[in-house]
């Protein structure tokens, strides 16, 4: 594969001896790995604007001066400079710029600029490492491989949400999730949950999908992360948490490209918490045939013992085939794409299915560029009820009715002649357990969803230094939610009766914006400016409507119910941006850039007094080894300093600058109340302050990189709609309060520790620290709870001049020196309900990501270690089987222990020292030991083998014997091979109520969801 | 070349001038801003019941009156118990503001502006019994800057600025009632559940509340200044209140698959919510000991209407046990046949806890109960007789037991029967009874001491409120001593956790804070 190695460049210099001053020269351009020929390759003669582009035969003449220099460039691989000498042909290898000093990546905007030249911290993953172990969710494919990143998957849900946070979360109370843009157009990545009071569908009700989930990784060329607002501040407000910039792929000119690949993955559970071993159904320790718990008495040795939690995942199939075709002429090309991605749940029954569909194309003409990236997405998901299920209806979620199952019961005999086998046959319906196998045939989530993202533009570029880009562009959805339940659940009337659920969403996001950028040299200066006028409007509206109570006991509809069981809701909003901005950027000589660039917004959703702002960026970098010899860059090839400044406003949530009524009441009389929110005309828009400083080494040409940053990220002014004294009669208020802060280091080390003729490894190792603290809350309101995931003794809170990602509980009553507080009847420890003691801070102290990709001929192994070093996991399933004594630590039941406190005198009310020897009973585990949120939470660390792949290349007679396949390309892959941690439950990378839950988020925080899954596949990849 | 750059001049030129940059969108399309009066005032007065017998249920489990199945960690469970867990402090709190005293006073600023006198006149009667029964139970609130727009931590207030500015709305209230309206303004008639526009009516229950607020003075120095006891005074606005049951300031509830159209303790109780021991033993007149009415045996006709029986196993038939504050935690468990819910079913129709149930904020009987008391007080006892019997009297006709029934229960031994036997006990143990599950109960049981003599420690003989002793499991962290006893809700968590500067100085976070009498607790 690799003809020379041991040069990074490589350059074929025919002599010839030429006195003209100016004479034509000819060449061609080639790919170094494939050896391709390379079509629509930049060839410009160094230090002039004259240029050319390589044909579509790779081949190119360009007049030139004599001892020029060619500078080679073509997008995703290292730009070369090539000395023309005296002869008259050349040709030119290119190679793939991962891991090259000049690399060029996206960056806001779509501007292609080189890494070197970068005042701040840009990393991208390229579209072949997506695929490599492509993830079904494209924000999974990016966890490990950059630094800074926190990715948290919210559990083995097939169509789940994936959370993305760029150092650290800048909002208490807003999403927090990054920006993400596809071919220069915005997109939504929202996950949404229901209603608590239409839907009944709560954040950890189900799973649900972050949007971006529907892009196909296959279609992607490259995604490049913006880490900070200093490299997103052309993007405004909605990048002050980053940007996540996504370019899909383009045709090349030549023959038609045709691939084909398929995968076949299977998934099984991880790993699940530990359950006891020891005792059956009842309470009290004796049998009790009207509880579920497993508080009963000692099962006898013979008896049978199930393990119902293990026998009820399923091991589950995906099949992933994708297709596309592309090609082009020198002045247009296309490429077509179509996937389906058909996944199996591991919980039964469950599924998603995804089928997408993408042209993009484009078309020059003289100096127009017009093009179009289009993508449409149908998806169908077929989700369980996790967490408590349905709020409010008295039913559960799959898992917790397993929590809720004795082990001396077989749970796979849940139907008995037609009908569901009931656990509790004693009891009322509604204080009986769903057997989970029922659930989850009978109580359906569903969603399906339709999805266009398009985007039209248009280049123009009359001089060679002025190009002028328009860019239209809509994301279009509307998803069809529904939840039933199915009549005979366990449930509280009327959804015992059955009960029906629908919502409809449609999303809305449309786009322009104008770019022109000059670009001009004088003298040793590269001057550069861009100004862009940017409008975005955002329509959202849902529906919904629920009907409980179904007349027909074996049909599920919305129309079979009476007229008076049925609702229905609805909500619109609207958002309107304009914006214009403007970046000038200077170099001079490649040695020292500077950027700045400023940006002002208008926004619908603020006063006309506040609605307009203005934010600033300046960012620098110096490439100190320009001034070194040659000698000293035998070592170190390349050395840069770079800093940067910068800000981004952010707009409030729509319509929070009025207080409005509730929905009419249905209260006896009926009318109106006040919402329990209240608005607020004085909003301003939060400010976002960001610094960061960098050094960047690549020594030994490249063999080995390393990249530190440093940065810390202020906001202020947070728009937050805190809990606040009832007393000004709100619950809710929205204000401008409080700071975040985070400060953090990313270190990234890529190293080639070896490489000769036919081996060569790759290693790319990240590795950061974030510190997100919160300051400035007003005195006296201490704490901002996340309100979607509140279960327990603990919950995720920010928590003033502390963590941003706390956990706050409840403790057992202490006094203020410490000492435990001892009831002086029982001599158990005294619980509290106070839920605002700091129990925990959910940031992980260090995330380490090690990627190592080693080629040997046409083998290719590589595997992605992933560490992370504290963090605290809150494990509130290990709660809920503590209070139905399925826990394994219940096995400590009947054991005595002494607790040392102190107890009040009843005649005296003074404390007294007290050890108190008591048993461990049911009574303790439920109510007292569940009533200490510490014994639920875990540090955690873990290490884990993410991903590997081990992949073959069909060597190419192979091919040449089949005749019409170029390529062919099998692979073995798996995930979460292996995981070590001091983590107790299922997979600590949890988040319970998914990526939708904003603010502080549910990171951290484990109830009863979907366990992680452990995957194995097999695909193969063909190109003809 | 050039005609494809005009072309694209020209679109890119329609484009970005088509697009519609009007920013004044902030409008949501969904909910109004605004609401006339008489669409405000019916959520009004349904969530203020709604709260006050919310509230009501709370105190009958402080006051003994009801009891929880053995729960730990329970709300209901652990407030017989005087814990109070943070969703058992809060509910009164937050809801008189959000969903009452807001909406009351944008109701009377709307009206005000329409010249609906009326409805300033009701608002004004809710704004000062809503903030009466807060602050009766909180001792402290924010009046001053209550609902204040300039801040999000308010000033709190003691129960005597409050009072002193509660009394005097009541005499606004009575002059708006009596104004003309504008003819353009709505008529009471349209948003009024309670009275269905009958002003007289509110009037009569504003000179109640005004009267019910001022006898809460009893601990005060006597005197005629507003903030003094002035028994004087409370009969005079008493005579001008409620003349009969067709008075009472009443919501009747309605048979519904709405549930917050069904009564409010229909609502709040479950089948795990039983009756209290000593509830029980009053109106069974079964305390032990004394040999006074309360244990001469004679079951109070009301005793049907409130006390469930129990439907299987050796007792069926019997009333249903109350639950024993010396045992709760082992008894009784749901399991107990012998304890019932006082939650209605279809074999214990109680008259409370059905869904079509009424629920009062103040009764005739009440008005009554306040006489007697007050004429006791005053050393009138013929005259604090003969309103004893009256309110009896009038409640047991409202719960719909026959004359007979009444009749030979008021002559009976469970009555004081003359003036020299009656007792201060006799008519605040009847109240006791008249005011199943309202809170006025227990700020009853707080003005007369529970059941403790001067040195504060429980005395059956010297106490009003007869074997009403602490509970034994009461929460050890608050109320670590036999001299300590309930005398304030503890603070609202919401002021605790969003408003801490604010609340701190008033000492809501020191663990004897519940111990501390109200202002109008403490005598002087």
């Amino acid at each position: 594969m690799k003809k020379t190695v041991s040069l990074i460049f490589i350059l074929c210099l025919i002599v010839q001896m030429a006195m003209a001053q100016k004479r034509s020269i000819s060449g061609v351009v080639r790919d170094k790995v494939t050896n391709d020929l390379l079509p629509g390759v930049t060839i410009v003669e160094k230090g002039t604007t004259n240029g050319t582009a390589s044909n579509s035969k790779g081949e190119f003449q360009l007049s030139v001066n004599n001892n020029a220099a060619l500078s080679v460039s073509y997008i995703g691989m290292s730009t070369q400079e090539v000395k023309i000498g005296a002869s008259s042909t050349v040709e030119v290898f290119l190679e793939s710029a991962s891991e090259k000093v000049d690399e060029v990546v996206v960056t806001a905007m779509g501007i292609m600029r080189q890494t070197k030249a970068l005042g701040y911290s840009v990393q991208d993953v390229k579209g072949e490492e997506l695929v490599r172990v492509k993830e079904a969710n494209l924000v999974n494919s990016l966890n490990g491989k950059i630094a800074g990143v926190n990715i948290t998957n919210s559990g083995g849900a097939p169509g789940s949400s994936s959370q993305i946070i760029i150092r650290g979360g800048t909002s208490l109370l807003g999403d927090n999730q990054p920006l993400f843009v596809i071919d220069g157009v915005p997109i939504d990545n929202s996950t949404s949950s229901g209603n608590s009071g239409t839907d009944r569908v709560t954040a950890t009700s189900t799973s649900s999908g972050n949007r971006a989930m529907d892009l196909n990784s296959a279609d992607i060329e490259s995604i490049s992360v913006l880490k900070g607002p200093a490299a997103a501040a052309l993007y405004g407000l909605k990048a002050a948490a980053g940007a996540v910039v996504i370019t899909t792929k383009k045709g090349k000119q030549g023959v038609p490209q045709i691939s084909v690949s398929s995968k076949m993955k299977l998934d099984v559970v991880s790993r699940l918490p530990e359950q006891q071993g020891l005792y059956g159904q009842g309470s009290g320790g004796a049998f009790n045939a009207d509880t579920g718990e497993s508080w009963g008495e000692k099962v006898a040795s013979g008896k049978p013992f199930y393990n119902n939690m293990n026998d009820f995942f399923q091991q589950a199939w995906a099949y992933d085939v994708n297709g596309s075709i592309s090609g082009g002429t020198e002045n247009a090309n296309y490429f077509m794409s179509v996937q389906r991605l058909d996944q199996k749940g591991i919980v039964p029954t469950t599924d998603y299915v995804k089928n997408s569909f993408r042209f993009n194309g484009e078309q020059k003409h003289g100096w127009f560029t017009i093009g179009m990236n289009t993508n449409y997405i149908y998806s169908t998901t077929t989700k369980t009820l996790t967490g408590d299920g349905l709020y409010g209806t008295g039913g559960t979620g799959y898992m917790l009715s397993i929590i809720n199952w004795p082990r001396t019961d077989n749970m796979a005999n849940w139907i008995e002649n037609g009908v569901k086998r009931r656990l509790l046959p004693g009891v009322a319906l509604q204080d009986d357990i769903d057997n989970p196998n029922w659930l989850v045939r009978n109580n359906p989530v569903t969603e399906e969803l339709h999805r266009f993202i398009g985007s039209g533009y248009v280049k123009v570029s009359p001089v060679k230094w002025l190009d002028v880009v328009y860019r239209a562009g809509v994301d279009h959805y509307n998803s069809f939610n529904q939840s039933i339940t199915s009549p005979g659940a366990a449930m509280i009337a009327p959804y015992d009766k059955g009960a029906v659920s629908e919502k409809l969403r449609q999303n809305d996001l449309l786009s322009s914006t104008l770019t022109v950028s000059a670009n001009q040299k004088i003298n040793s200066f590269d001057l550069n400016l861009l100004v862009g006028h940017n409008y975005e409007q955002t329509t959202y509206s849902n529906n919904t409507q629920t009907a409980v109570g179904m007349l027909s006991s074996d049909f599920i509809s919305i129309n079979n119910a009476a007229a008076a069981n049925k609702a229905f809701d609805s909500y619109k909003s609207q958002k309107r941006l304009t914006s214009v901005f403007g970046e000038f950027r200077l170099d001079y000589k490649n040695i020292a850039f500077l950027g700045v660039t400023g940006r002002n917004d208008w926004s619908s959703t603020l006063s006309p007094e506040n609605r307009s702002f203005f934010y600033p960026s300046f960012n620098g970098s110096f490439v100190f080894t320009e001034l070194l010899n040659e000698r000293f860059r035998n070592v170190l090839s390349f050395g840069k300093l770079r800093a940067s400044w910068s800000q981004v406003g952010k707009d409030a949530p729509v319509y929070q600058t009025a207080t409005y009524l509730n929905s009419p009441v249905t209260t006896i009389g009926g009318g109106y109340n006040d919402s329990w929110t209240g608005g607020n005309p004085d909003l301003k828009p939060e400010k976002t302050t960001a610094q960061e400083y960098g050094v960047d080494l690549r020594f030994l040409k490249g063999r080995l990189g390393v990249d530190l940053t440093y940065y810390k990220t202020t906001s202020d002014d947070q728009i937050i709609q805190p809990r606040v004294s009832n007393a000004i009669g709100y619950i809710f208020k929205y204000v401008n309060w409080g700071t975040v802060e985070n400060k953090g280091y990313e270190i990234t080390v890529n190293a080639i520790p070896i490489q000769t003729q036919n081996l060569k490894w790759d290693l790319n190792l990240n590795i950061s620290h974030n510190d997100g603290k919160v300051y400035n809350l007003p005195t006296g309101l201490e704490l901002l709870y996340v309100t979607d995931v509140q279960i327990g003794p603990a919950k995720p809170a920010s928590v003033n001049n502390g963590d941003f990602l706390g956990l706050t509980g409840q403790k057992w009553q202490r006094t203020t020196d410490g000492q435990l507080i001892l009831d002086p009847i029982t001599g158990y420890p005294l619980t509290s309900t106070d839920a605002t003691k700091l129990v925990g801070n959910r940031e992980p102290d260090v995330i380490l990501g090690l990627n190592n990709n080693i080629a040997y001929k046409n083998w290719n192994l590589s595997f992605l270690i992933d560490i992370r070093k504290g963090g605290a996991v809150y494990n509130a399933t290990e709660w809920a089987m503590i209070k139905t004594g399925l826990s394994k630590e219940t096995e400590k039941r009947g054991e005595n222990y002494t607790f040392e406190g102190v107890t009040l005198n009843s005649t005296t009310g003074a404390y007294e020292p007290k050890s108190s020897t008591v048993v461990l009973n049911e009574n303790y585990y439920k109510n007292i030991y569940s009533a200490e949120a510490s014994n639920f939470i875990t540090d955690v660390n873990w290490f884990r083998l993410r991903t590997a792949s081990l992949g073959y290349q069909l060597p190419d007679y192979v091919c040449k014997k089949i005749g019409f396949v170029k390529s062919i390309d099998v692979s073995i892959m798996a995930t979460n091979l292996f995981i070590i941690t001091n983590y107790k439950g299922m997979d600590p990378e949890v988040s319970a109520g998914g990526a939708g839950v904003v603010g502080a988020g549910s990171s951290g925080i484990d109830y009863a969801g979907v366990p992680a899954t452990r995957s194995y596949s097999l695909g193969f990849n063909l190109k003809f | 070349m050039r005609k494809l750059t005009l072309i694209f001049l020209v679109t890119i030129g329609l484009i970005v001038t088509s697009c519609d940059y009007n920013l004044d969108i902030n409008t949501s399309p969904n909910t109004p801003q605004t609401a006339s009066p008489e669409l405000r005032l019916p959520s009004i007065l349904s969530y203020t019941m709604d709260i006050y017998g919310s509230h009501g249920i709370r105190t009958a489990m402080l006051c003994q009156q009801m009891g929880y199945i053995y729960s730990a960690n329970q709300r209901y469970y652990e407030l017989q118990n005087w814990h109070f867990l943070n969703n058992a402090d809060t509910y009164v709190w937050q809801s008189w503001y959000i969903y009452s005293w807001i909406n009351i006073s944008k109701m009377i600023a709307d009206a005000e502006a329409s010249e609906a006198w009326h409805y300033v006149g009701v608002g004004k009667i809710m704004q000062a019994f809503g903030c009466g029964f807060v602050v009766d139970a909180y001792g402290i609130m924010a009046y001053q800057q209550g609902l204040s727009d300039a801040t999000f931590r308010p000033d709190y207030d003691d129960a005597e600025y409050v009072y002193s500015k509660i009394l005097p709305l009541c005499d606004e209230a009575i002059a708006d009632l009596q104004k003309t309206q504008a003819t353009t303004a709505p008529l009471l008639s349209t948003g009024d559940i309670i009275y269905k526009g009958d002003t007289q009516k509110w009037i009569k229950f504003a000179y109640g509340v005004k009267a019910r607020l001022m006898s809460h003075l009893s601990k005060k120095t006597k005197g005629t200044d507003l903030l003094q006891y002035n028994p004087d005074a409370i009969l005079s606005l008493l005579s001008k209140s409620f003349a009969s049951n067709a008075d009472d300031a009443e919501l009747k509830y309605l048979v519904s698959t709405v549930s917050n159209q069904n009564a409010i303790q229909y609502q709040n109780t479950t089948a795990s919510v039983k009756p209290g021991k000593l509830w029980t033993q009053y109106l069974l007149n079964t305390l032990p000991g004394t040999g006074k009415s309360w244990n001469s045996g004679v079951e109070d006709p009301r005793a049907k209407k409130l006390i469930p029986k129990i439907t299987s196993g050796a007792n069926s038939g019997k009333y249903s046990y109350g639950v024993d504050l010396a045992t709760t935690d082992v008894d009784p468990k749901s399991t107990n046949a012998n304890y019932v819910g006082l939650k209605s079913t279809d074999s214990n129709k109680l008259f409370y806890t059905q869904q079509d149930s009424p629920f009062d904020y103040m009764t005739y009987s009440e008005a009554k109960f306040i006489a007697a008391e007050v004429y006791f007080r005053k050393g009138s006892k013929t005259e604090a007789l003969a309103a004893y019997k009256e309110a009896i009297k009038a409640n047991i006709d409202k719960l719909g037991c026959t004359p007979a029934e009444r009749d030979a229960f008021l002559s009976s031994a469970a009555v004081a029967q003359t003036a020299d036997e009656l007792t201060l006990s006799h008519i605040m143990i009847q109240k006791y009874i008249t005011l199943t599950y309202s809170p006025e109960v227990w700020t009853d049981l707080r003005r007369c001491d529970y059941c403790t003599d001067a040195s504060g420690v429980y005395n059956e003989s010297a106490g009003v409120y007869k074997g009403f002793d602490r509970p034994k499991f009461a929460y050890a962290l608050n109320f670590p001593t036999s001299k300590d006893y309930l005398r304030r809700y503890q603070m609202a968590y919401m002021e605790r956790d969003y408003n801490a500067e604010k609340v701190r100085p008033f000492g809501v976070f020191d663990t004897d804070y519940m111990t501390r009498p109200v202002w109008w607790d403490i005598v002087k």
